[in-house]
């Protein structure tokens, strides 16, 4: 399956919610060890809903793809709903099938929106 | 020659650049692992009917063709089941027979996990120190450097003929003689699996003291490997895996070995690898080393002339670009392209490159990348799969180079 399709590539060079926010409630770094992407997320919480979401990283065009598409799925959605959320959903996302090799990246931005949920800046 | 080798037949449009993760295995080789089991079928040194006497014969036949291949003598050479084995083996029957309560081991950074992990964990296990000695930029040993971590307290130094990473030759010869004269009883390993399809090894001449590698990277099978350890250091080490064939008497306690490669061969042998691995070795010296070494030295200038042509100063080699110094092997990075984009991407124009840190995570720490490029090339290899390579690597960078 071609990997690089339009829509991967413009969230590639144009990733949404991209930056920092004012505010933070939550925020995450993770890490692809394997391949050493890195996400970092920021959220804006207020009472159990997140209303802003924006992030940053280095990495390959697919995880980098990946945390764009999720960013646009998350603002409104309470903290229990996004908690929900599955590796699949996020695969949905990206409209890809890939191999083991590759899942990892697909799934990284999932794992930064878990991990700052999971993690109120003090 | 890529007519010798059926995979390129079953796949006619595979660009193949990935022989330093695992080599082509040429019919002769296949043809040898099945003959085992339609003509032979037996049992090495068990039986004492004619077919597995013939097995075992087989088996000691290539034994000699392997020491022959490696200047060293029968005994000295352990049938194992690949490099990381090898390496394993050594490390458990070095931990039963150090007693020091103090030691260090010294581990080149351009080794492969399989190289320092075995190694990391001997010392974890004794309570020792593992030095890591740096390579220099052009990925030559920084033998200077090595030596200063060298002392009368080091009981390991294990090194790396040729690295996954930079395909670079070291001077082994010198340094182990400069060791030597720092510390005459060190243990001296080193990891050849990078080295032996592609440059003569002649141990005798290195002055190891144990040498390993594995069937795959020398066009042959996968599960077998070679492990050459001096027959003074087999005297002197207690075995580090147990199990049958190795003893001759179980009534003393502990058992008592045999002496030889014996020792250390616990449990049935890879035998249909070994079939296998003695039609490789025939294999490589019917091409021989001279022929080898132009065939990659053409394809390196050749590759690194059309990738800085097409790059620039875009491109990044890890190590020199010296043919001279090298295998027939270039990692790389490009600016604004990760490497995991790049093998996926060829991968889908059936380009088989490898892209990651190739298991030397150490190295790669220390050059501050996450990850990089390789390309390998093996006998089969030729221009056109660079051409193709090339031109699939100018479409993946400039749809995602920002």
């Amino acid at each position: 399956m071609n990997l690089y399709q339009e829509h991967i590539l413009d969230h590639y060079h144009n990733p949404k919610n991209w930056g920092q926010l004012e505010g933070v409630t939550h925020q995450s770094d993770v890490k692809n060890p394997t391949c050493g992407d890195t996400l970092h997320f920021e959220l804006l919480v207020r009472e159990d809903v997140v209303e802003k979401i924006a992030w940053t990283g280095e990495g390959c065009a697919i995880s980098l793809a990946s945390a764009s598409l999720l960013s646009e799925t998350v603002a409104g959605k309470t903290k229990s709903e996004l908690l929900k959320r599955t590796p699949e959903e996020v695969l949905k996302l990206l409209e890809l099938t890939l191999s083991p090799g590759r899942l990892k990246c697909g799934i990284l931005s999932l794992e930064a929106l878990h991990t700052a949920l999971h993690n109120p800046k003090h | 020659m890529s007519t010798d080798f059926p995979l390129l037949k079953n796949h006619p449009d595979l660009v193949y650049l990935d022989s330093a993760a695992t080599a082509l295995k040429p019919y002769s080789v296949l043809e040898a692992e099945q003959n085992y089991g339609t003509h032979f079928g037996t049992n090495a040194a068990r039986g004492l009917y004619p077919l597995a006497e013939q097995t075992s014969e087989h088996i000691e036949t290539t034994r000699t063709l392997v020491a022959e291949f490696l200047r060293a003598h029968p005994e000295e050479i352990i049938f194992t089941h690949g490099t990381t084995d090898g390496i394993n083996i050594l490390a458990r029957s070095l931990e039963a027979s150090l007693t020091d309560t103090q030691g260090e081991i010294v581990v080149s950074i351009d080794a492969h996990h399989s190289q320092i992990l075995p190694w990391q964990e001997l010392a974890n296990r004794k309570d020792w120190d593992v030095r890591i000695a740096p390579v220099e930029p052009s990925g030559s040993i920084d033998a200077k450097a090595l030596l200063a971590l060298v002392n009368e307290n080091t009981k390991v130094v294990a090194l790396t003929l040729v690295s996954n990473v930079y395909g670079v030759v070291h001077d082994i010869a010198s340094l182990v003689r400069a060791i030597r004269i720092k510390n005459a009883d060190v243990f001296i390993v080193l990891d050849a699996a990078q080295a032996v399809a592609h440059i003569p090894v002649d141990v005798t001449a290195l002055g190891v003291d144990a040498l390993v590698f594995s069937g795959h990277k020398l066009y042959g099978p996968t599960g077998v490997g070679i492990c050459y350890l001096t027959s003074a250091w087999q005297a002197k080490l207690h075995p580090g895996q147990f199990g049958g064939g190795m003893v001759v008497d179980t009534s003393t306690t502990p058992a008592t070995w045999k002496t030889g490669p014996e020792k250390f061969e616990a449990g049935t042998l890879p035998l249909a690898q070994i079939f296998g691995l003695k039609k490789s070795i025939e294999y490589i010296q019917t091409l021989g080393f001279p022929h080898i070494k132009n065939h990659e030295q053409e394809l390196l200038t050749y590759g690194i002339h059309a990738l800085l042509t097409a790059f620039g100063k875009k491109i990044t080699f890890l190590g020199t670009t010296d043919p001279e110094k090298k295998i027939g092997l270039l990692s790389f990075t490009l600016a604004g392209v990760h490497p995991h984009d790049i093998a996926s991407f060829l991968g889908e124009k059936n380009i088989c490159v490898r892209a990651g840190e190739h298991c030397a995570s150490f190295l790669h720490r220390e050059l501050h990348i996450p990850a990089s490029t390789r390309i390998s090339f093996g006998i089969y290899t030729n221009k056109s799969d660079i051409d193709i390579f090339v031109t699939a690597l100018k479409e993946i960078y400039t749809t995602l180079q920002k």
